[in-house]
């Protein structure tokens, strides 16, 4: 018999409004945005983050809004790149995690590449890592990117040996980004701390061989820039001379700025070869307390690398006294490794890392049925929902 | 050892039993190629494989408006990744079968993915192809492989050769190649005789003492204008052949003139020639006159064409020897109507000698064999259909040579069942030639197009599968033919300037 496949046109109808709905409040908050960020980038130059009061600077290291970055020469310079791949698969009394880092080095001489090396090699063997204690879906998740992590930290360590490099960059934040107020099984503890002694042990390292460390964070959702913003802004508008329209025009789109992540509203301000300036990575001791000293020490700025994508967040740690300095020489090198394509902002070196660490499923898929094989029940290893009969 | 070049890859449709692809893992400038022939292991047993396309790719390149935008204001993407480090060469291969103890079987298995991919060995390669590596027609090395080309005598001629290939490709030279091997076979390999018919003189060369090998001992070359055709061994069906428009009833009475000359002939009288048949019509008061007109007429056109005489010029039965050549040179005669009747005659006299094993096997080697044998109607056409249809069971074999296969008769081209294509770029002349065999697909047929002059694909009877072969140097002496235009045009100002200086001393 055949069924009549009508549209449902009440759903429809009900589609149609929620989408004109989002439509118009994307609109609504782009204007907004827009309209506060011509604002504030026609008043950054002359803001003079020198004179406002330390404590509602809030975080803000450097007393401008916006720095000009001098992109490197890469006249004789060695950059290291670190990525991971990782892939995880839930059976039936087991979980699979296949994980695979890389260094990508390269080499530069008279600003162009001259070679490129990677460690351990350029397509190491992926590790396998079988997860025997029942975890929830959450804590699963937790330990995948966990183990990722810690593979790349392990091999970014090492990789700072093998070569005498200017920058170490790792695709992602410096800081262990896996804390939540949540219980944790033993398993989770356990690597967690494994995580942060790697983390540990990568700025000590790097702060041995004298290279830079950075983390490059391709979508940031980071909004910690502007909340700093808007709790400095009075003060930073003082004596700017704003008009009556300005002002009121800031008061009014005052909103805005709350709900915009900061890549997105400094896209706006920030001019290609710009980057914002530089700012702590957390105000209160407690969200990198278990880094000790060296959390003090982690900062972020912005830096838009190309015109039609959004700024990079670059974290970075200093290992020294010379803050402005290091994040100078960070933001430098990032933008001469980074500038090539007008929509894709991202240095060349994690591009390559990235492309050597990309696992397949079908690389998890031999893994799942060597076991499978030899344990002679192949179906039985699957979950239902992977095994439906239709 | 086998050299390694790859592994199998699992593509969207392979690896299946009469393809798969696989990744090149050999090093090397050019370390696998399109035409190469691999080898691997499977679980009905050892494979032998064909490469049929190489691709490189590189993640790099795969993104043109990615390329553009990295490459913008002169700058090489090489100077921002190490692209070179992600170009592959993915090599696709047709399966051809699995060897087995008599020869090779059809494969119904594919081989496992990640299966090692080897380059073919020599011994393999002559097996599978059917090479006769002791005692065969060694025309080149094939290509991409260090294996030399050695077809088996019976296997190529017995059922006709065609050398086809645009003009300067190299036809006449892999003839003359083929020809060195059926001359310098020995008495104990079995040796047949070597008729060329040579349109553009291009094989007198063998008659020259030269470097590399002396073949003029073994070569005899009849100038077109010293032929004959002895009027005595002609049948009015003969002269019929000659003269198409002749009528049944004219041809009956020459039947008649014919018989009593050759009565009187046996009688004592002497050999006679056209003058002798023209004058005996002209008596014979018996004929209707309008008929005897008319005979006459073609009578006194064929003597106008001046290759009739009392006796055969040179005796076809006398002159074929095992391991000799007899070049007939054409060359010096612009009618095609007298080189047809020619090449007929000679044909005809060495197959019906052979049929009474009365001249040795022999191998009829046809240049612009379009000429002779055309799809239209020609003098020559007829006999040489019959010796393609019906020399295999004589002995008797045809290599015929032309650059317009389109224009060569279907009949004959059809029983040459073995092909050696040279390039042929003519879009007609190469689905005519794929229609005739069966061997020939659509890939092969476009390397056909591109390929090398001295580069041959060989295909049908001769080989099991068809094979490009680098035609190898020829020994005997290049005919003068082959020189420049330039020394022809100095050559002909200086002869031009010698006979003016001549006409001035005599004045």
């Amino acid at each position: 018999m055949m069924l009549k496949s009508l549209p449902d046109v009440a759903n429809r109808g009900d589609l149609e409004l929620t989408l004109a709905e989002i439509v118009g409040k994307i609109r609504e908050q782009e204007v907004k945005r827009r309209r506060v960020a011509e604002l504030i980038k026609v008043l950054k130059d002359g803001v003079a983050l020198a004179r406002i009061n330390e404590s509602k600077l809030g975080g803000i290291v450097e007393r401008r809004f916006s720095v000009r970055v001098e992109p490197d020469g890469l006249v004789n310079a060695t950059t290291i790149g670190v990525d991971g791949g990782v892939l995880a698969r839930p059976l039936h009394g087991l979980d699979l995690i296949l994980t695979r880092a890389v260094a990508a080095i390269f080499n530069y001489r008279s600003g162009a590449l001259f070679s490129a090396d990677y460690y351990p090699n350029d397509m190491p063997e992926p590790r396998l890592t079988p997860i025997t204690e029942p975890l929830d879906a959450r804590e699963l998740e937790l330990v995948v990117a966990m183990e990722r992590q810690l593979e790349e930290l392990k091999l970014a360590a090492s990789a700072i040996g093998v070569c005498d490099a200017d920058i170490l960059l790792l695709d992602g934040s410096v800081v262990p980004q896996y804390i939540d107020r949540f219980p944790h099984s033993k398993k989770v503890l356990e690597l967690h701390r494994a995580l942060i002694d790697a983390y540990l042990n990568l700025y000590e390292g790097c702060a041995r061989s004298d290279t830079l460390l950075a983390g490059v964070v391709k979508d940031s959702r980071g909004a910690r820039f502007i909340e700093i913003l808007m709790q400095a802004l009075p003060s930073v508008l003082e004596g700017q001379g704003l008009t009556r329209d300005d002002a009121s025009t800031l008061a009014a789109n005052r909103d805005v700025l709350a709900n915009s992540r900061d890549t997105v509203f400094l896209d706006h301000v920030l001019e290609t070869g710009e980057r914002s300036s530089i700012f702590k990575y957390a105000d209160t001791p407690s969200v990198l307390r278990d880094l000790g000293e060296w959390g003090q020490r982690v900062h972020a700025f912005y830096l838009k690398a190309v015109p039609y994508d959004c700024p990079l967040r670059i974290e970075f740690v200093n290992g020294g006294e010379d803050l402005v300095p290091t994040a100078e020489r960070v933001a430098s090198l990032v933008y001469a490794l980074s500038s090539y394509h007008d929509a894709y902002g991202l240095p060349s070196v994690l591009i390559e890392a990235d492309a050597r660490a990309h696992l397949y499923e079908e690389d998890l898929d031999i893994v799942r049925d060597s076991i499978a094989d030899r344990l002679g029940m192949s179906t039985s290893l699957d979950l239902r929902r992977q095994r439906r009969p239709f | 050892m086998a050299v390694e070049l790859g592994s199998v890859i699992c593509t969207g449709d392979g690896p299946s039993s009469s393809e798969f692809s696989f990744v090149v893992t050999a090093d090397g400038r050019i370390p696998a190629r399109r035409g190469q022939f691999v080898e691997l292991e499977t679980e009905e047993g050892r494979v032998v494989a064909f490469i049929t396309r190489i691709i490189k790719t590189n993640r790099y390149f795969m993104r043109p408006e990615s390329v553009k935008e990295y490459e913008r204001g002169g700058r090489s993407l090489a100077s921002i990744f190490p692209a070179d480090r992600w170009e592959y060469l993915i090599a696709d291969a047709r399966t051809l079968g699995v060897l087995a103890e008599n020869g090779l079987e059809r494969a119904s298995f594919p081989p496992s993915p990640g299966q090692k991919v080897y380059e073919a060995e020599p011994p393999t390669l002559a097996r599978f192809l059917g090479l006769n590596s002791s005692n065969g027609i060694e025309i080149g090395e094939l290509k991409h492989h260090n294996v030399p080309v050695r077809l088996d005598l019976t296997k190529l001629l017995r059922k006709h050769v065609a050398v086809l290939a645009v003009s300067g490709a190299g036809k006449s030279f892999t003839s003359s190649v083929i020809i060195e091997e059926l001359l310098d076979r020995p008495p104990g390999a079995g040796r047949v005789a070597v008729v060329v018919i040579d349109v553009h003189g291009e094989y007198t060369g063998f008659a020259e003492p030269g470097e590399g090998v002396n073949y003029s001992g073994r070569t005899a070359v009849i100038r077109a204008k010293d032929m004959r055709v002895g009027v005595p061994n002609l049948s009015s069906l003969q002269f019929k052949e000659f003269v198409p428009d002749m009528s049944e009833v004219q041809a009956r009475e020459l039947q008649r003139v014919l018989d009593e000359l050759r009565a009187e002939m046996r009688s004592g009288r002497g050999p006679f020639g056209l003058n002798e048949v023209i004058a005996r019509v002209e008596q014979n008061g018996d004929l209707h006159r309008q008929m005897q007109q008319a005979l006459l007429g073609w009578l006194f056109d064929l003597r106008s064409l001046g290759i009739f005489d009392r006796a055969d010029y040179p005796s076809w039965e006398g002159i074929v020897e095992p391991g000799k050549v007899v070049i007939v040179d054409l060359s010096d005669m612009t009618s095609l109507r007298k080189k047809q009747m020619l090449v007929a005659y000679a044909a005809r006299k060495l197959f019906n000698a052979r049929k009474r094993g009365r001249v040795p096997p022999f191998v009829l080697c046809l240049e612009e064999a379009h000429n002779f044998v055309p799809s239209e109607a020609a003098i020559s056409k007829h006999i040489i259909e019959t010796i393609a249809r019906e020399g295999r069971k004589f002995y008797a074999s045809l290599v015929l040579i032309s650059q317009r296969p389109v224009r060569l008769s279907t009949t004959v081209l059809s029983q040459a069942n073995t092909n050696i294509i040279l390039r042929v770029t003519n879009p007609y002349d190469l689905e005519h030639i794929k229609q005739s065999s069966e061997a020939i697909t659509s890939e092969v047929a476009d390397m056909v197009s591109s390929l090398p002059v001295g580069e041959a694909l060989v295909v049908g009877e001769a080989v099991n599968h068809p094979i490009f072969v680098k035609v190898r140097c020829r020994r005997s002496h290049e005919s003068t033919h082959g020189t420049s235009l330039e020394e022809a045009a100095k050559e002909f100002e200086r002869r031009s300037n010698q006979a003016r200086e001549d006409a001035k001393a005599f004045s």
